[in-house]
């Protein structure tokens, strides 16, 4: 084995060409998966750390459904067939969540999506955010940066308007918005019709680590975007239709429908005569069902976010939650922070993803190169692998010391790539990457990132480097095998 | 020579005979007339309207939900008001077509918003602008036609493209009787051509010179199963005063 070392160091040295080439290329390809992962892993560990710590908490409870549901509401063509869930046997949950002592805080959210007017004139639009100012400031201490007002006081009703949704309605307006003045929000779910509802501006205000979509949220009191969001007590009474009415329910067929003419035209009674005042104005009859139907369900909550002391907690949550809703026959269900955070986290992970396809072929572009480069270089060595094997070198041996060159080329560029690496990476940490645009602010996980060098990118950098050289070291030995050695002497001449 | 004289006469008639087939597909006049006719036989000019529609709303997730509409439509001045009775929860919502303008209120807030003609009527499959007059000839080009078979009907089936932003749908197709030029079924398309809603009018009634279709089947083609039917009844063409197109007469009514 040191006989194989020693010649496999002493031939790195002696073809000081092939050696630099190979080795320069090795250290390229390894400072760029060094920089390339870390710069990901950074980006990862951000996202989920701002998520976590400003948004989702650790879990997100929510009533069983199905579709991508996540903290601003079904992100897929489920939006359209279903209302998010309220949360059944909210009290219990709770209970549930604050007797276990690993968690550390719980905030229940509604969320909702309004058109913004003032006036007749439409401004825009908002995510909302439906909360109780003290628990969500509790959980989300340093997320919210007032630029203006406050939060609106217990028991009074207002909205927080996002500045970036702010600036959107002034520019419409040509007026700055100021804490005091009212705006119409509308609702228009096609599950829950529309709602309007007039709310008084308290503040203006800034996620401090926010992207485009967090950016056009907008927080306000419980009970407008429980109103929003069609969340009231409701009615129970059952839908009682007639045989006209039940005619066409289910599966409907064309050519059934339109099979006689007699059926086309139907004889309906025209009423005749003009009425009175009496009944222009009294079209709708007493109303106070329907008050009674409108008044807000207050028990009822779509998220309840829960973060924990510790994260190596998560599994045991899950578990526990998960025991709890069978055990209670609760139908609730725990998603992660991912699932919550929505399409912009969902996004920097897919991003990553391609990412490390990327990684992939380069290093099939690198495998390629350095295997043609071993190829010229153990060409050239012909001559002296043949006399190695006509003075008794065996075949294991010529692999061997082959292999052993390449593994040694990759471990001494790899430390070099790793070392520049780092450097570049200690770099761009201290200046910090500004995301010029959208599109990196999503890869990001935010307007600036800060890279760090992250352990698993070093390990697998190395392990990628080394699969790297002995997969480019098998076919220029498998050249040198097939070559006898008598052959290869000649190949001198 | 005669032989290639007589095989060029010959191709050139071809030529001919095929440009004039061509030119005759591409003459829309008589189905441009149909379009004219359907909206005027479909327009109240000369009376109000007012009728009271029961819509059933399925839904696969949710199951049947049940409205009570009031209709009142004055097609001179395109106005309508449109004032929800049942569910209980949404009683004395309204919709209020003043010209170019609709307006939503909703009493529980006592406010007006404004909305558009293009979006849905409270979730259900229909769509606000369902609940005016027609406009075929004003609001589409006609892109093709053919002629088919819808049931025992003989139709004309008619490709129309909206020539503005007005209408829901920027395409559709409208299956039209050939005998009594009713609209029988029709299908709304997407920019992209893909379909959104297809629409079944099985019933219609005749008040004076105008025809109303009286039991409409809305189905939306992105939700397997989603549907909406919507049954006329309680028609009337008597005045209706003109304070009940104004926004003071709703917020009066929801007292």
């Amino acid at each position: 084995m040191r006989i194989i070392l020693t010649i496999a160091w002493r031939n790195i040295r002696e073809h000081k060409v092939k050696t630099t080439i190979i080795g320069v290329i090795m250290v390229i390809g390894i400072m760029v998966l060094v920089v390339g992962n870390s710069f990901m892993d950074s980006a990862a560990a951000g996202i989920e750390r701002y998520y976590i710590k400003n948004y989702t908490g650790h879990l997100m409870i929510t009533g069983q459904s199905r579709g991508n549901l996540t903290l601003f509401g079904y992100q897929d063509v489920t939006a359209i067939e279903q209302a998010v869930p309220r949360i059944p046997d909210y009290a219990e949950i709770v209970e549930f969540a604050n007797s276990l002592p690993y968690v550390e805080y719980i905030n229940p959210q509604v969320s909702g999506a309004a058109m913004i007017s003032r006036g007749e004139t439409m401004l825009g639009a908002t995510q909302l955010f439906g909360v109780i100012p003290g628990q969500y400031q509790a959980m989300f201490p340093d997320n919210v940066e007032l630029l203006e007002g406050e939060f609106w006081q217990p028991g009074e009703q207002g909205v927080l308007l996002n500045k970036t949704v702010a600036e959107l309605l002034e520019r419409r307006v040509g007026f700055t918005f100021r804490p005091g003045d009212k705006l119409l929000f509308t609702s228009a779910s096609t599950l829950t019709g529309m709602r309007i509802r007039e709310v008084q501006i308290t503040g203006i205000f800034q996620f401090k680590q926010s992207n485009v979509q967090l950016d056009m949220v907008s927080l306000m009191d419980i009970s407008n975007v429980r109103a929003l969001a069609g969340m009231v007590v409701g009615h129970t009474t059952a839908v009682d239709l007639n045989e006209d009415e039940r005619a066409f329910l289910g599966t409907i067929d064309e050519d059934d429908i339109f099979a006689s003419f007699d059926s086309l035209f139907a004889p309906v009674e025209v009423e005749e005569g003009n009425v009175g005042d009496d009944y222009w104005f009294s079209l709708l009859g007493d109303t106070t069902g329907r008050d009674e139907s409108n008044v807000e369900d207050l028990g009822a909550w779509q998220y309840l976010l829960v973060r924990l002391t510790d994260e190596r907690y998560l599994r045991q949550a899950e578990a526990d939650f998960a025991r709890f809703f069978a055990d209670q026959g609760i139908a609730a269900q725990t998603r992660t922070w991912l699932q919550g955070a929505g399409a912009m986290a969902e996004l920097s992970y897919g991003i990553k993803s391609i990412f490390n396809g990327v990684v992939f072929v380069i290093a099939i572009v690198a495998i390629i190169i350095i295997m043609n480069t071993l190829v010229i270089s153990v060409t050239e060595r012909m001559a002296e692998i043949g006399t190695m094997r006509a003075i008794g070198a065996q075949k294991r041996f010529v692999r061997r010391m082959v292999v052993w060159e390449t593994l040694l080329l990759s471990g001494v560029a790899g430390t070099i790539g790793v070392l520049c690496g780092a450097l570049v990476l200690f770099i761009l940490n201290r200046v910090g990457l500004k995301a010029s645009n959208v599109f990196f602010e999503i890869i990001y996980g935010g307007p600036v990132l800060r890279p760090v060098l992250s352990l698993s990118s070093v390990i697998m950098s190395f392990v990628v480097i080394l699969i790297v050289g002995v997969v480019a070291s098998t076919y220029p030995t498998a050249i040198v095998m097939r070559t006898s050695p008598l052959k290869a002497m000649e190949s001198s001449r | 020579m005669k032989k290639i004289t007589r095989i060029f006469v010959l191709l050139l008639l071809v030529l001919a005979a095929a440009l004039a087939v061509g030119a005759q597909d591409k003459d829309f006049t008589h189905i441009e007339a149909i379009l004219k006719r359907l909206d005027e036989q479909s327009r109240f000019d000369r009376t109000d309207f007012s009728a009271l529609l029961t819509m059933i709303v399925e839904n696969p997730e949710s199951g049947i939900e049940k409205m009570v509409v009031r209709q009142f439509r004055r097609d001179d001045g395109e106005r309508f008001l449109l004032l929800i009775q049942e569910p209980i929860t949404e009683k004395g919502q309204g919709y209020l077509l003043e010209g170019d303008n609709l307006w939503f209120y909703d009493p529980s807030s006592r406010q007006f918003a404004h909305t558009s003609l293009k979006e849905t009527f409270q979730g259900s499959d229909a769509r606000n602008a369902d609940f005016g007059s027609t406009s075929y000839s004003d609001s589409y080009e006609v892109e093709g036609y053919m002629e088919g078979v819808l049931g025992s009907f003989d139709v004309y089936i008619i490709d129309l493209k909206a020539v503005d932003d007005t209408v829901p749908f920027p395409y559709a197709k409208i299956w039209v009787t050939k005998d009594s030029e009713l609209v029988l079924k029709a299908e709304e398309y997407s920019l992209t051509y893909r379909l959104m809603r297809t629409s079944l009018f099985p019933k219609y009634t005749k008040v004076g010179d105008v025809f109303i279709p009286v039991q409409l089947i809305f189905l939306d083609e992105l939700v397997e199963g989603q549907k909406t039917q919507i049954s006329v009844s309680e028609i009337s063409v008597s005045d209706i005063p003109d304070h009940v197109f104004t926004k003071a007469y709703i917020e009066r009514v929801n007292r």
